[in-house]
């Protein structure tokens, strides 16, 4: 979880500081929250100082929401019917082959992971931690102290990109 | 003629363009009584959108699929560095 932020050597260390902080941290962890929320609340604020250090990421609040500039889930173009007009598909949007396509499974990974990387900081973590990591949404939202609304919203964005890409990719 | 198109997009109760917007949301089981209305009838009327809807699903199978971010290896100094800060936090107490 820690590349989200910082490359891979760094994030050896950020893992390490973060056990240190624990184990120094321990006595106030009071159990208002689960020991795994806890303690990877102390991993995103490890992993984010020490990325903004590295200018290689944008720490979430300088990106305000991290929720302007959304231009719609599909190109505007393929939302033009010509009867029905603007905001109705112009045609359905298939796919040209199968995404479960097993002969696919490793083209398909890297096409994923590249989506991802492609995300804005914020809907990454989000989609990492709710897709790839499994959690659940109030685990997110505690972790790295967003809304409901917005981590939805992230997680949405960032859901959409990642089928726009798989889509790309098997129509090519 | 635009009758005709009025009387469509009225059955489809919103746009498409909307209805992606409230996909994500529907899946999260996160819509208000009256948007979760609106986009059954208009998925009920709207194929492109049943199957983007499905797509979006799928779209999840595969971010599933594609598994964590990856595991640390263990390194062994790491580890007895951050022992003896576990042993040194004990004695604190």
């Amino acid at each position: 979880m820690a590349r989200l932020y910082v490359d891979d050597a760094t994030a050896d260390e950020v893992v390490q500081d973060t056990w240190a902080t624990v184990v120094r941290g321990i006595d106030r962890f009071e159990g208002r929250s689960t020991l795994k929320t806890w303690i990877y609340g102390i991993l995103v604020n490890v992993a984010r100082r020490r990325g903004q250090r590295e200018g290689r990421t944008i720490p979430f609040a300088s990106m305000g929401s991290g929720l302007d500039g959304w231009n719609g889930a599909v190109a505007a173009d393929r939302l033009q019917h010509p009867e029905l007009g603007a905001g109705y598909w112009s045609t359905s949007p298939s796919w040209a082959r199968d995404p479960q396509d097993t002969t696919l499974s490793t083209e398909r990974r890297a096409v994923v992971r590249q989506a991802i990387a492609a995300l804005t900081p914020p809907q990454r973590e989000v989609v990492s931690l709710r897709d790839l990591e499994g959690w659940s949404a109030a685990e997110v939202c505690e972790v790295l102290g967003i809304s409901d609304t917005s981590q939805r919203t992230l997680l949405h964005r960032g859901r959409v990109s990642v089928r726009r890409a798989l889509e790309d990719y098997l129509n090519a | 003629m635009h009758d005709e198109r009025d009387a469509i997009r009225a059955g489809l109760a919103i746009s498409c363009a909307d209805a992606l917007e409230l996909m994500t949301d529907h899946l999260e089981d996160a819509l208000s009584k009256d948007d979760a209305r609106r986009l059954h009838r208009h998925l009920d009327g709207c194929e492109a959108c049943a199957l983007y809807l499905d797509q979006l699903r799928t779209t999840i199978t595969v971010l599933h699929g594609t598994g964590p971010v990856d595991e640390f290896p263990v390194d062994a100094d790491r580890l007895t560095g951050l022992l003896d800060l576990f042993r040194e936090a004990r004695g604190r107490r």
